[in-house]
């Protein structure tokens, strides 16, 4: 159990890194695409990149949905807990338990909706790049399996661990003030 | 079949299922009822997702991350403090004026809050106003973050109601301005009645010094809104353009003019925004196969014509619209709220003649003020970190700033010039 932990949280960490690559080079490709209109069309230089927008649409696509998984991972995604912290702490885990049953169901129907979908899309053909569109379709079965690996991931550790599933923090307020800390020298008087 | 839909939704909402599950769950049933292909479901989320304005929502979490960490966020508070330092109740409004400029870099209320709370909390606190205070005022400046351009859920509300983003952005401005002032106001009359921060005496001659100080050191930080805003008013850029600029200027002015960023700092930068963003897009993806559900079962036009029957007066129809926003805001996430009553109110407004932009304004504030209502609120929650302080303390700070933005939010609601005057007269 504890070595499927380690797998995937080592799978996450490159998946992390792709997704960072992904960003840097949509951010590269969407500048070099303003570059074109903006500067080098002032210099007279006639250029077309057509395709940096799609390429860019396409990898922004593959890292939304990987990344989606390293959300379940963290169990960050965003939900109602108001609820489940008012009833008593029995009851509230139940809830939270059979939330994240439904979570996993949900990603097995995307997966398997997913691979027909993926099936439909080698009819399809990008319009700038030519390539079959089932290499962009395959990243909703892709995201929901990773997904599925990292929430079971994150019931087993609750389950080796005996950690309480209640223990659900507020990430976006926590990755707020901790980035601070960080960053903020302390002020001075 | 709509009702049994819109309850299962709800149920699963509040049995904290992730909202982007509730929507695409929800809508896989009502497919499957129906009698459709499943496969809908993929389409719509790849409609939805393959869009070259959904692209602003990464670029604009990483320009904000790279600013907080490229010290453009504590040149912009220095300057803040030294334009209105110097008068009674300074301060504060320092705080409010930071945040301002702070927003208009910044696409989120949560990350305004921390980056100015985790300064002028403490310094506020050394000045003699009471904590909690002080933790509300920021917590409630704050919020400016989405409504000042540019803003995420501006961009998602223009997605899901189909409004223009640069339109948008425009018309959050004058709005946002006179929430900044209206605070700045509050807390002068309060630091004036309680009898705290006493200003320090201080000639033109040194204010001018002080601020010129301020202002060169803070020059390339105040460019970044200035390349980001001009761009998109003149009508050069389009929201994404500019959002994939502020990130090469912020890339750049951190780690070559200020040199407070770090190479190895970036790729875990890059992959926690590109994260963040999936969070957001995985809503905004099974939203989309909902309003389809919603657009084959006619749920806006039905909703629509209920509140037709109830009052044909888009006065009361604005007043109803203010009152379910700011219940729902009590326990949706901003988010969650535009885009699941974004694509039925949207309608229902037109119906009444309210301008789409000037309608989508009236939400957008709206949903800024859910984040100072508990149980969901996440400015509140960080100012309570920051000021380690229960939220219970923060009631009477936090009820004064909330009327005095219950007034902002009628005003911005009947005079609809407020929002629309700005991008017409730059259209």
């Amino acid at each position: 159990m504890r070595t499927y932990i380690r797998l995937v949280d080592a799978l996450n960490r490159w998946l992390a890194v792709a997704c960072g690559l992904a960003l840097a080079a949509m951010t590269a490709l969407i500048f070099l695409q303003v570059l074109v209109r903006f500067v080098f069309a002032k210099l007279h230089l006639q250029l077309s990149v057509p395709w940096t927008e799609e390429l860019s649409r396409y990898l922004m696509i593959w890292a939304v949905f990987v990344g989606a998984a390293l959300v379940a991972r963290r169990a960050d995604a965003l939900a109602v807990e108001a609820l489940v912290l008012a009833v008593p702490a029995p009851i509230g885990r139940l809830i939270k338990y059979s939330a994240h049953l439904l979570s996993l169901a949900f990603y097995g129907i995307v997966f398997v909706v997913g691979l027909d979908w993926m099936e439909f899309g080698r009819s399809e053909v990008a319009p700038v790049l030519g390539i079959q569109m089932s290499w962009v379709y395959a990243s909703m079965s892709v995201g929901a399996a990773l997904t599925i690996i990292n929430a079971v991931a994150l019931l087993a550790e609750v389950w080796v661990d005996k950690k309480d599933i209640l223990d659900v923090v507020d990430h976006e307020a926590d990755d707020a003030v901790r980035e601070m800390d960080l960053s903020i020298d302390p002020p001075k008087a | 079949m709509v009702t049994s839909l819109l309850i299962a939704v709800f149920v699963l909402l509040f049995f904290s299922v992730p909202v982007a599950v509730c929507l695409g769950f929800a809508s896989l049933i009502a497919l499957s009822v129906k009698g459709l292909p499943l496969i809908s479901l993929a389409q719509s989320v790849y409609e939805s997702l393959d869009s070259f304005p959904l692209m602003a929502i990464p670029f604009f979490i990483l320009a904000g991350n790279l600013m907080q960490t490229g010290g453009i966020s504590r040149r912009l508070i220095a300057l803040a403090n030294a334009l209105v330092g110097w008068f009674r109740g300074g301060l504060g409004s320092a705080s409010v004026l930071a945040s301002m400029f702070f927003s208009t870099i910044s696409g989120s209320s949560s990350a305004t809050t921390a980056a100015i709370g985790s300064t002028l909390i403490p310094a506020m606190e050394k000045k003699g106003y009471p904590k909690p205070f002080a933790a509300a005022t920021c917590a409630a400046a704050g919020e400016l973050g989405v409504i000042i351009p540019p803003s995420i859920p501006m961009v998602v509300y223009g997605l899901v109601a189909n409004v223009s983003i640069g339109s948008l952005f425009m018309a959050g401005f004058l709005p946002g301005l006179m929430i900044g002032l209206s605070l700045i106001l509050t807390i002068v009359v309060v630091c004036r009645l309680r009898g705290f921060d006493l200003a320090p005496a201080m000639s033109f001659g040194q204010w001018r010094q002080q601020f010129w100080h301020a202002f060169r050191d803070s020059f390339w930080a105040l460019l970044m809104p200035v390349i980001i805003l001009g761009g998109i008013y003149a009508g050069v850029f389009t929201p994404t353009e500019a959002s994939v600029v502020a990130v090469v200027y912020g890339l750049l002015v951190g780690l070559f003019v200020y040199r407070e960023l770090k190479w190895r700092d970036l790729l875990p930068m890059f992959s926690k925004s590109m994260v963040a963003t999936s969070l957001i897009m995985m809503i905004v993806a099974y939203a989309a196969i909902f309003g389809y559900v919603l657009t084959i079962e006619r749920v806006p036009q039905s909703l629509g014509k209920a509140i037709a029957e109830f009052s044909t007066s888009p006065i009361v129809f604005m007043l109803l619209v203010n009152v379910l926003l700011f219940v729902a805001g009590t326990a949706l996430e901003a988010l969650v709220t535009i885009i699941l009553l974004g694509p039925i109110l949207a309608p229902a407004a037109a119906g009444f003649g309210i301008d789409p932009v000037h309608f989508g304004i009236v939400m957008i504030v709206n949903v800024a003020i859910g984040m100072l209502t508990p149980p969901v609120a996440v400015n509140l929650v960080v100012a309570c970190k920051i000021a380690n302080l229960r939220m219970s303390q923060l009631t009477r700070p936090v009820c004064l700033y909330l009327a005095v933005l219950t007034l902002d939010v009628l005003i911005i609601s009947y005079v609809p010039a407020m929002s629309t005057w700005l991008p017409r007269l730059l259209k």
